[in-house]
């Protein structure tokens, strides 16, 4: 048996030594890299929606402009919590999400205790209660210092609703869920534009033309669901102004740069959006109408 | 007797706690936690991948993602076995990478100001192939409080 041992261990690693191969053969090549997936196609959709639109990022880019809380931006949650068809509650439930995120963003974390209870009812009716942990929530909602975990909590929630749906076959849901978010994003940017005219903001609304393509092709793949054509006529009415939207791309030298000891690679394309005011007028108008419609306002 | 019908009480309840899923959550919260200042959470990539066959391509952890013109985002990975790199690529090149071979050395975190919004391949590997796994997070960080602080 003594002598197993050091055979063992001889053999352990001429073993791993075949297993060390260079860094070279090993490194990741463009060719290795599926890019073909970066065209959506209705294929690859699946891979792309979870990450179509975010309940948070209009909300920190209105936060970082030091753009003005109001309330009057956000829908109406009492509203909201006596819709009976899953695709009525899955897609309040993402435009909920959005307001969630925009009242977190503030610090407002008072008043999101109302919407942190109609989500709660939503997310039960849906079956998907077991990702929103309400009582901690609330919890976190209530207490001082507490908003970096509200704010971690909140996505992480609204992600794993996500990814539960689209993993139990129900990821017409998750679209919904998504175009809820998507629209009441839209419709906040374009609410503020009206009163601050502020560019990035006009940039914001612009880029979404892209998102809006992208999303239909995804929201298309449910046409023959229970009220899904209803919501693509709406989303079509909206791309309708956005296909009056050019952007172009301009080639330029790739930055990397230090900040505070952290690398930070600045792409280097950058975009030009034009969009006439009449155009722009239209989507704000078209948005509201689309949002309030499904929102019940 | 006691003694025995407690041991076999432990050894059931150690079976079953093993076997039930673990949350993963607190995990990826201490990791969205080590993103740094500025960072709200977007997003988390959990990562386990075997080690590299011979002659194969190596194996790689792909998301497809969007990402939006004049946002700021910022990756940090926090290994759990191995070494893992997250690179970008656009629909023809790679944008960014936390590893450069050239230097050796790994940015972790990485920030990453875009500048076209559309669709991106987040890809995740482990040096030289080895097995691993590791948690990659995706943040937003606020424009204005980067520039501040330059």
């Amino acid at each position: 048996m003594k002598y197993k041992i050091p055979y063992l261990f001889i053999l352990a690693i001429l073993l791993s030594a075949c297993g060390n191969r260079s860094k070279e053969d090993l490194s990741v090549k463009p060719e290795d890299v599926v890019t073909e997936e970066l065209v959506i196609s209705q294929e690859a959709m699946d891979e792309v929606i979870e990450n179509i639109a975010s309940p948070i990022e209009v909300a920190s880019l209105l936060n970082a402009l030091d753009i003005p809380f109001s309330m009057s931006y956000l829908s109406e949650p009492e509203k909201m919590s006596n819709y009976s068809t899953s695709f009525e509650m899955a897609y309040n439930l993402g435009a909920l999400s959005s307001d969630l995120g925009y009242l977190n963003m503030y610090n407002k974390t008072g008043t999101a205790i109302n919407y942190l209870t109609t989500i709660n009812k939503l997310t039960e009716a849906l079956e998907i209660g077991q990702f929103f942990d309400f009582p901690k929530m609330k919890r976190l909602a209530s207490g001082e210092n507490t908003l970096d975990s509200l704010l971690f909590i909140s996505i992480n929630s609204f992600n794993n609703m996500d990814e539960y749906l689209r993993k139990t076959d129900r990821s017409n849901l998750s679209t919904l869920m998504v175009a809820g978010v998507w629209i009441e994003g839209l419709y906040l940017a374009t609410q503020v534009y009206k009163k601050s005219q502020l560019k990035e903001i006009r940039d914001v609304i612009g880029n979404q033309k892209q998102i809006l393509g992208d999303l239909l092709i995804i929201l298309n793949k449910y046409k023959s669901y229970d009220g899904f054509d209803d919501l693509i006529e709406d989303y079509l009415e909206i791309k309708k102004y956005f296909d009056e939207v050019n952007i172009t791309y301009v080639i330029g030298e790739p930055k990397t740069i230090e900040v505070d000891g952290m690398l930070m690679v600045i792409q280097d394309e950058s975009s030009t959006i034009e969009m006439s005011e009449e155009t722009l007028s239209h989507i704000i108008s078209v948005t509201e109408n689309i949002r309030n419609k499904h929102l019940n306002i | 007797m006691k003694v025995i019908t407690k041991l076999l009480a432990a050894v059931v309840f150690v079976a079953a706690t093993a076997f039930l899923p673990q949350d993963s959550s607190d995990e990826v919260m201490d990791c969205a936690s080590k993103a740094g200042n500025g960072a709200v959470y977007l997003k988390d990539f959990q990562v386990k991948l075997p080690e590299a066959k011979e002659g194969e391509r190596p194996p790689m952890f792909q998301q497809a993602i969007v990402l939006r013109g004049n946002n700021l985002y910022r990756f940090n990975l926090c290994d759990k076995q191995g070494e893992a790199v997250i690179r970008i690529y656009d629909s023809s090149r790679m944008v960014l990478t936390s590893y450069d071979p050239a230097t050796g050395k790994n940015n972790n975190p990485i920030q990453f100001l875009c500048r076209k919004t559309g669709p991106y391949n987040i890809v995740i590997t482990f040096k030289e192939g080895k097995a691993g796994e590791s948690i990659g997070i995706m943040s937003h960080v606020n424009i204005s409080e980067s520039r501040r602080s330059q």
